[in-house]
Parts: structure tokens; sequence; C-alpha cells
């Protein structure tokens, strides 16, 4: 049972984050996930102060709710101060991390907030808290955040799929960008900030990037691309975890460790491939 | 030289365009008659895109108004379909070249709803028209900058619209593209259709289009083809530059204008 729920939890991230990964990647946006994983610090920090409990429930919203404002002052920036998408990703996320530091280290100096836990959760430890439905919570807050993401992809894969490929011609079909993006960093925002709390911010920016660059490679349409990304995000994780306990190393790394290997392998052999055909 | 529209498909009040607080596009007013094939032709920065991409309010108006059919663009969207310059997507996107055709029918109903077969019939014969039916299960990285263009219109076609604005559809475009993108105009004008298209090319803008809109920054002439293109305004238009003022000369040279209506 133990080993179960460490699979479940890491499946459940792996699916939410490949699947929005997917659309971020696509859409040339995936560095948000590097820009949630410090601008959420504040939120945690003044959800601590107002709580006074640490691990809460409380600091994962406060952390959703800066996840959004940054993404809203991120697309601020872009649209109307003239800043490339990938500096105003940069000077808020620095802005808000240093925001975060400094609450940390004066109002809340006894909170003890390890700014480390943020960046590097471990999964290992998520049989162990108190549960819900005897589900642990974070992954039943993950599986709820799943089920919605899903949903929405589902419904609303149409929107997604114009408004990311031609955004002027959605426009003139009457298709509302700003409801697209929003409703797309919004999910992104509050699956990354959940995600955090169990398997850190290094492991969710993976799972964001490298299912869908794997994808990209293997196939040319959109349907499959989400199935095919979510897939390999998945059988990373379970491989990736069997691995880990046949080894003795932790299971974050080697998740993180076999899918950027995967990736690299199977682009060296479809670049082998490809030469072998033009030799022919 | 603007002549006056009685009753305009499309009318253009004043419109302003500013991007930085430089006028893109500085109190353009005119009117284009009912399936007219318009060419919108000017320099290099003159605000050719600016203008099509400010009917469609891709770009906020400072100032002034744009009407079809009497209308604000909200009440009749359906009936205008835009074809943005092919380069301002990712041709990397995981899609078929049927699956880009097909995004026309989306503005015709809810986008939560499922297309049905006579959306699904309606993308092929588009992709017919534009001579790419075999293409419809090609990923669309695949296609050269003809056929990516090809597509875009197939796109619009979807859209069964009664006015076509499109943007450089002639721009890195093979001449056996060219020359089926040409025939679905001309079909489209027989139909009834009206077409507003922005180029670059003087030799062929006098052959393609019975309508005239010469920019730069502001409208210099609006008007049949037989009236605006003359050396003093085409001069107006393009001041000081002179490879193009003698590529004018050789055009009125030929005074090759459009017979193909007669």
């Amino acid at each position: 049972m133990f080993d179960f729920w460490i699979i479940l939890t890491a499946c459940i991230i792996a699916i939410n984050s490949s699947l929005l990964g997917s659309f971020l990647v696509l859409r040339k946006m995936s560095l948000i996930g590097d820009a949630l994983s410090h601008s959420v610090l504040p939120g945690i920090v003044i959800a601590f102060l107002i709580s006074g409990e640490i691990n809460s429930f409380w600091m994962l919203i406060g952390a959703s709710v800066f996840g959004v404002f940054a993404i809203l002052i991120i697309d601020w920036l872009n649209r109307f101060g003239g800043f490339g998408k990938d500096s105003a990703i940069g000077i808020i996320y620095t802005l808000l991390f240093a925001i975060g530091i400094i609450l940390i280290t004066s109002i809340a100096k006894n909170s003890d907030i390890d700014v480390d836990c943020v960046l590097f959760g471990d999964i290992n430890t998520v049989p162990l808290l108190p549960k819900i439905l005897a589900i642990p919570v974070p992954t039943f807050n993950l599986l709820i955040i799943a089920v919605v993401v899903i949903l929405t992809l589902l419904l609303g894969l149409k929107g997604f799929k114009i408004s990311t490929f031609d955004k002027n011609h959605a426009q003139t079909l009457g298709v509302s960008i700003t409801f697209w993006n929003y409703l797309l960093l919004g999910l992104a925002s509050v699956s990354t900030v959940f995600s955090f709390d169990s398997v850190g911010a290094i492991m969710v920016i993976g799972l964001i990037v490298i299912p869908p660059s794997f994808a990209n490679i293997i196939t040319r349409k959109l349907s499959r691309f989400l199935i095919i990304s979510a897939s390999f995000a998945v059988s990373s994780c379970i491989l990736g975890h069997c691995i880990a306990i046949y080894l003795d190393i932790p299971t974050v790394p080697t998740i993180g460790f076999l899918m950027g290997l995967i990736l690299i392998l199977t682009l060296i052999f479809q670049t082998f491939n490809k030469n072998l055909q033009q030799h022919t | 030289m603007i002549k006056k529209e009685h009753s305009p498909i499309l009318e253009v009040h004043d419109l302003t365009v500013t991007y930085d607080s430089k006028p893109a596009l500085y109190n353009a007013s005119f009117g284009i008659p009912k399936g007219s094939m318009v060419g919108l032709v000017g320099p290099n920065g003159a605000g050719k895109s600016t203008l099509l991409k400010a009917l469609m309010e891709l770009v906020p108006h400072s100032n002034g108004y744009v009407k079809f059919f009497n209308e604000n663009l909200d009440s009749v969207r359906k009936k205008i379909a835009y074809v943005p310059q092919k380069e301002s997507v990712d041709w990397d996107f995981p899609a078929t070249v049927f699956d880009i055709v097909e995004m026309g029918r989306y503005g015709n109903k809810s986008l939560f709803k499922r297309l049905n077969k006579e959306d699904k019939e309606i993308a092929k014969e588009a992709l017919a028209e534009v001579k790419m039916l075999e293409y419809a299960d090609r990923h669309i990285s695949e296609l050269s900058g003809g056929q990516q263009q090809r597509v875009f219109i197939a796109r619009a076609l979807a859209q069964k619209a009664d006015i076509y604005l499109m943007d450089e559809p002639f721009a890195g475009v093979d001449v056996a593209s060219e020359k089926t993108i040409v025939n679905i105009l001309v079909q489209l004008q027989n139909e009834g259709k009206t077409i507003f298209v922005v180029h670059h090319n003087l030799q062929t803008a006098v052959e393609y289009f019975d309508w005239m809109i010469l920019i730069n920054k502001n409208i210099v002439a609006s008007g049949p083809t037989k009236d605006v293109f003359t050396p003093e305004l085409l001069q107006k238009t393009y001041d000081g530059n002179l490879t193009t003022l003698e590529q004018i000369g050789q055009v009125i040279q030929n005074k090759q204008f459009s017979t193909r209506k007669s």
C-alpha cells in the first residue's frame, strides 16, 4: 500500500502536468512552470502568517492565489509594458521570490518555512500524511484537480486548439483568446502549486516540458500528442519508482533522469534512422 | 482621390491606428462596393496589414469606425473570413491539413459542440477547391509555402463568408499556387463575394484587381483600378522610391489593365 500511494500520486501529477504542459509547450510558454515555482513564495508566507500553521491547506491556497496573480502581472507586462514573455517572467518571479524571502527573514522569522521544501518536495512522505476518505490529503487534492483538468481539456479541446494554433484567426471567429489563455494558465498554476508540495518544483517543471517534447517528436496529431504526452509521463513515473526502489535511490530524481534519458535516446535514434534512410 | 460609394459593403471612416503613440495608419476613410476585387497596395511599412487587422479588430482603433454591411463587426462576424499572413503561425503545430481547414467551421457554432457530417463535407469541398484534397492527412509541417497558403485559403472558404480579407496571399508562393489562388478569387467574385487583398506586386496588381486602394500611412487613393493606377497617384504613394518608380513606369507603359471581365 505504501508504494501504491507514492506511484499513484506521482502518476496524477504526471498526468496533470503533461497535459497542461502540452499546451504550454505548444504556446512556447513552458517557462511559466519555473516562474510559478518561485513567485508563489510570498503566498505561502502570507497564508502561514494568517493561519499560523505550516503544511496546511491554506498555504497551498495562498500559493495558488499568488500563482494566478503572478500570471496576471506577467501577462500585463507582456501585453501593455512591451516586454517579451521571457523577460516578463524573469522580472516577476525574481520580484515575488525576493518579497517572499524578505517576508520569511523578517515577519515570519519563527515560521521555519524551508525554501528548499518548496523547490524539492519528497514524495516518499505522502503515504504518512493524514487521510481524507482513506486517501492521503495531497493525493486527494491532486485527484480533484486531475478530474477538473481532464474534463476541461475534453470539453474545451477545440478552444485550446484554435487559440493555440492561430490566435488572430480564432479572434476573428469571435473566440475569446483571453478566456482560453487564463483558463489554461489558471489551471496550470493551481495544478503546479499542489504538485510542488509533493514532488518539488524541478520535477514539476520537468513533467511540464519533457513529456510534450517527447510527444512532439513522435506524433503529428493533437489528440495523439496529448495521449502520448500523458502516457510517457505516467510510464516514466512507474518505471522510475521501481528503478529507484531496486537501486535504493530517491524516486523523484530517478523519474526526472529517466524521462530525460528516454527523450535523448529517442532523438538520437530518430536522427540515426533518418540518416540511414537518406543513404539507402 | 477617394471615390465615394453610396451603398458600400465595407465602410471605413477616419480610422487611425497607433503603435506606441506613432500612427501606423492615419485617418483612413473609404468605401468598397459589393462584389469587387480590391487590391490594397503600398510600400513596405505603409500600414497595409495594420489596416486589415484593424478591420477585424485585431488591433485597437485610436479613432474612427469600421462598418460591414452597415453594421459593427460583432453582429456580422460569420459573414467575414480573414486570412492572416502564413508566417504568423507555427507550422510545426501537431495538426493535419484537414484539422486546420476544419477550424474554419469553429465559428459557426459553439466551440463545445462537435462538428457534424455537413461541417466535414464543407471542409472537404474547400480543400478540393484549393486542389489539396490528397494532402488532407499530411502533417502541416510537410507543406511548401504555396501549399500552406492554399490551406489557409481553404480554411477561409470553409467559413462560407461573403467578404474575404487576405493578407499577402501571394507572398512566397510558387507559380502553380498563385494560379490556383487567383482562380479561386475569380470564382468567389463570380459568386458575388467581395474580396479584399493586401498585395505588394504592382505588375500583377493591375491584372488581378478591379478596385484599388493606394496606401502610405493614409489613403492616397481608392477607386476603380483604371482611375487609381496613374503615374501621379502611384508616385504620391511610393514617394522617392526610385526602383519602385521605374517598375511603375514599366507597368504603365504596358497598360495591361484588367481584361478578364470584358
